[in-house]
C-alpha cells in the first residue's frame, strides 16, 4: 500500500476513533455466535478453548450456559475417559466454574457445590470454594468454615499441599461473603500449621480483618470461648494491632485478663502462655488507660493473689500501676485501703523490702490519681516515723500535689 | 451488560470490527451508543498497521465491586513503552491473581494474545490477522500450538464488516451477517451451516444516528428482549434490557468523569431496581497523546 493510501485509511480510521468513541464492543450477536460454537464444539480441548473465548467476554448472558454445561459435565462424570480426556474434562469443569464465579452468578451455586463436596483435586476444590464465595453462596458457607476448620486442626504428614490448596480456596471464599461464620476458621488459619510458602497465614491474617463488620466482638468471642490459651493470645494480639475504638479493645481486654485470671487457678502445665495472655491483656488495659470500675477490680483480684513470693511480684507491680492509671473509685479506695494496712504492718515492724517496692508503687499510683480522698490517707502515712527516708519522700511528693 | 466487557482485550478485535464495519461512511459514526474517546484506549493497539489516533487516556484499572462495597474484582492494564497494550491482569477481590493476557505484535503485524493460568501457564493463544488495518482472521491455538478454532472476516465495498464466519474442526460454520440500510447497521443475522437464522437483531436509530434500541429475535421471529439506550449530551448514561413481555429485566446506568471524556462507573440493577453491581474505572494520561491529555 503506498503512503498516500495509507495515510487516507489513517485518518479515516482517527476520525472514528475520535467521534465513534467507544461503542458497546461485545455485541449481543457475539454471545450467541460463542454460546453456538461451545455446542458444536466436538471434544472437550475444543470446549475449553471456546470458555477461554467466553472468559474475555465476560458477558452475563453466558451464565444459563455456563451451568448447564457444567451439569453435562457432572453427568459425563470427571473421571472417565482417557487420561487425556479426564485432564481435558478437569481442566473445563475449573474454567466453567471459575466462570461462573465472576459472572456471580447466584444460581449456581448448588452445581458448584456439587463438584466441591465431591471434587477429588485440590485445584478443582479451591477454584470451586472461590466461585461460591464469589457468588456469595451463603448457604453453603457454614460447610465451607467447618471444612476449614477441620483443615486448620492437622496436616497430612505425608503431603499437605492439597489440604493447603483447599485452605486457600475457603479463605477467599470466607473473605468475599463476609460470613460472621468464617470468621474463627479463617482466624485460626493465619495461627495454624500451614508453611510460611503456601501464604495462608498472610493471607488470611489480611482476610479477618476484612471480612466482618465486627471485627472486635468476633475476637472477644475467640478469646472467651476458643478452648486453646494459644489461639487466644493470637487474638489478643490481633485486637492490639487493630484500629478498634479503645473502648472496645478494653472490653476485649478485660475479657482476656478475666480469662488469664480463671485459667491461672492451680498449677496449670500452660502456666507460662497463661501469663503471656495475662501480661498482654494488661498491657492492652494500661496502654489505653482504661477508666472501667471493672478493670480495676481485675487488677485487685490480681493484688490480692500476690502470695509474698517472687512469682507474683511482677503481677502485683504492675497491678497497681494499672490502677493507678484506672483511677476509678474502687481503685482509689482499693490504694487507700492498702497504704493504711501497710501503715499498721510498718508499725508492726511487718514490712519486709519487697513491701517497700510495692508501697513505693502505691504511692506513685496514689499520686497519678490526685484523689481528694486520698489526702488524708497520705497525712496520716507522712507521720508513720518508721518508714525509711525514700517511702516519706514519696509521700510528700504525693501530698504536693494537692497543694501541701 | 454490554459495556461490562468493554474493557476486556475482546474489546480489541471488536472495536476494530465495528471501525470497520463503519469505514468510509461518516453517518456511520453515530450509528451506535457513543462512549468517550478514553474508552477506546486499548483498541489503539488494534490499529498500528495504520497511522492512526491516539487516544488521550488509557485504562489503568477495572474494579468490580458487589452492591454493599465489598470489592469482588479487578483488573490491571499494563502498556509498554510505545503506549500498546501489554499485559491484561486478573485479580480476585482478595488481590489474588486469576489470570494474564500477555499482548505482543510479530514482525507479520499479526497480534498474538496469551491466556495464562494463575501460575502463568500457557492455556491458549490468539493470533489475529490484519490487512489494510481491518481483522481478516483470527485462530485460536490450543496449548499444543495447534489451530481449534477460526474467524473470518469479510467487508463490504465501503469497507464495513459485513460477515464473520468462525468454524473449527468438527465445528460447523456460524455465520453472522451484517446488514446496512442508510448507512447503518440495521440488522445483524446469526446464521447456522445451512443460513437458517439462529437468532436476529433489528436496530433502531434517532435523528442524531444513536442507536435507540435493539430487539432480538429467535429462529421462529419471536421477540426475545428487548434494549433501550438514553443518551446525555451524546454520552450514554442509561440502558435498559426488557424481556418479551416488556417486563424490566436488566438497567445499567454510566457516569462519566472531567469533560465527560471517561467513563468512571457503571451501576447495573436487576429487574427490581436492586443494585446488583458496580464497576469503576481509572485512567491515565496516554503520554503518547501528550499536549492533548487533561
Amino acid at each position: 500500500m503506498n503512503m498516500n493510501k495509507k495515510n487516507i485509511i489513517g485518518t479515516v480510521i482517527a476520525f472514528l476513533l475520535v467521534s465513534l468513541a467507544l461503542v458497546p464492543v461485545v455485541a449481543d450477536e457475539m454471545v450467541d455466535v460463542w454460546m453456538q460454537v461451545y455446542q458444536d464444539a466436538s471434544n472437550d480441548s475444543q470446549r475449553n478453548l471456546v470458555i477461554i473465548k467466553i472468559q474475555e467476554l465476560r458477558n452475563k448472558d453466558f451464565a444459563p450456559m455456563l451451568l448447564e454445561a457444567l451439569a453435562d459435565l457432572h453427568v459425563r462424570g470427571l473421571e472417565t475417559g482417557t487420561s487425556t480426556e479426564q485432564f481435558d474434562k478437569l481442566t473445563l469443569a475449573k474454567r466453567l466454574i471459575q466462570e461462573l464465579g465472576n459472572l456471580q452468578a447466584a444460581d449456581a451455586g448448588r452445581q458448584i457445590f456439587t463438584f466441591y463436596r465431591d471434587g477429588k483435586d485440590p485445584d478443582l476444590k479451591s477454584i470451586a470454594a472461590i466461585a461460591l464465595g464469589k457468588i456469595r453462596a451463603m448457604d453453603y458457607a457454614g460447610q465451607l468454615a467447618r471444612d476449614l476448620a477441620d483443615i486448620n486442626l492437622i496436616p497430612n504428614l505425608i503431603d499437605p499441599k492439597p489440604q493447603e490448596k483447599v485452605a486457600v480456596g475457603i479463605i477467599q471464599a470466607m473473605e468475599s461473603m463476609r460470613a460472621d461464620i468464617g470468621f474463627e476458621p479463617v482466624f485460626l488459619a493465619s495461627v495454624a500449621w500451614y508453611s510460611q510458602l503456601s501464604g495462608i497465614k498472610k493471607l488470611s491474617a489480611v482476610a479477618v480483618e476484612k471480612m466482618i463488620t465486627n471485627y472486635g466482638d468476633s475476637l472477644g468471642q475467640i478469646i472467651g470461648k476458643n478452648p486453646q490459651i494459644s489461639v487466644k493470645i493470637r487474638a489478643i494480639e490481633a485486637v492490639q494491632r487493630s484500629t478498634l475504638p479503645n473502648e472496645q479493645k478494653n472490653s476485649i481486654g478485660r475479657t482476656a485478663l478475666r480469662v488469664a485470671l480463671d485459667a491461672a487457678v492451680g498449677r496449670p502445665e500452660n502456666q507460662a502462655e497463661i501469663n503471656r495472655l495475662k501480661v498482654i491483656s494488661m498491657g492492652l488495659l494500661m496502654s489505653s488507660a482504661d477508666k472501667n470500675a471493672s478493670t480495676a477490680e481485675l487488677f485487685i483480684e490480681l493484688v490480692r493473689r500476690d502470695d509474698g513470693s517472687d512469682r507474683t511480684l511482677d503481677d502485683t507491680l504492675k497491678s497497681l500501676t494499672g490502677l493507678g492509671i484506672n483511677g476509678s473509685e474502687s481503685a482509689v479506695t482499693f490504694l487507700n485501703n492498702q497504704l493504711l494496712d501497710y501503715n499498721e504492718r510498718q508499725k508492726a515492724g511487718k514490712n519486709t523490702d519487697r513491701d517497700v517496692r510495692l508501697i513505693r508503687e502505691l504511692l506513685a499510683s496514689i499520686k497519678r490519681i490526685k484523689s481528694p480522698s486520698s489526702q488524708a490517707v497520705l497525712f496520716r502515712t507522712k507521720f508513720v516515723e518508721q518508714y525509711d527516708t525514700s517511702v516519706l519522700r514519696d509521700v510528700n511528693d504525693a501530698l504536693k500535689v494537692y497543694g501541701n | 451488560m454490554r459495556l461490562f466487557s468493554a474493557l476486556s482485550s475482546t474489546m480489541l478485535v471488536a472495536f476494530l470490527l465495528l471501525v470497520q464495519s463503519c469505514t468510509t461512511n461518516s453517518t456511520s459514526s453515530t450509528n451506535t451508543p457513543r462512549l468517550p474517546q478514553s474508552e477506546t484506549a486499548t483498541t489503539d493497539d488494534r490499529t498500528q498497521t495504520v497511522s492512526v489516533a491516539v487516544p488521550n487516556w488509557l485504562i489503568s484499572q477495572s474494579k468490580s465491586y458487589y452492591s454493599d462495597g465489598v470489592l469482588s474484582g479487578y483488573t490491571s492494564y499494563s502498556y509498554g513503552n510505545d503506549g500498546r497494550l501489554s499485559l491484561e491482569e486478573q485479580f480476585s477481590g482478595t488481590e489474588v491473581l486469576i489470570l494474564q493476557r500477555a499482548f505482543s505484535w510479530q514482525l507479520d503485524n499479526s497480534l498474538k494474545i496469551e491466556t495464562l493460568d494463575a501460575e502463568k501457564k500457557l492455556q491458549a493463544t490468539t493470533i489475529q490477522q490484519f490487512s489494510q488495518g481491518r481483522l481478516q482472521r483470527e485462530s485460536i491455538l490450543n496449548t499444543l500450538g495447534v489451530a481449534q478454532i477460526f474467524s473470518e472476516y469479510s467487508y463490504d465495498s465501503a469497507g464495513r464488516k459485513s460477515s464473520w464466519v468462525i468454524q473449527g474442526s468438527g465445528i460447523r460454520p456460524i455465520t453472522t451477517r451484517y446488514v446496512f440500510a442508510d448507512g447503518k447497521n440495521t440488522q445483524v443475522q446469526v446464521l447456522d451451516s445451512g443460513q437458517a437464522v439462529l437468532k436476529r437483531y433489528e436496530k433502531k436509530f434517532d435523528e442524531s444516528g444513536s442507536l435507540v434500541s435493539e430487539d432480538k429475535f429467535d429462529s421462529r421471529g419471536q421477540l426475545l428482549k428487548r434494549t433501550l439506550f438514553s443518551y446525555e449530551t451524546k454520552n450514554l448514561i442509561h440502558e435498559q434490557t426488557l424481556n418479551a413481555d416488556g417486563k424490566i429485566i436488566r438497567s445499567v446506568k454510566y457516569q462519566y468523569g472531567k469533560n465527560n471524556e471517561q467513563l468512571i462507573r457503571i451501576e447495573e440493577f436487576d429487574g427490581d431496581g436492586r443494585l446488583q453491581e458496580v464497576r469503576t474505572h481509572t485512567w491515565l494520561a496516554n503520554p503518547r497523546a501528550a499536549g492533548r491529555a487533561r
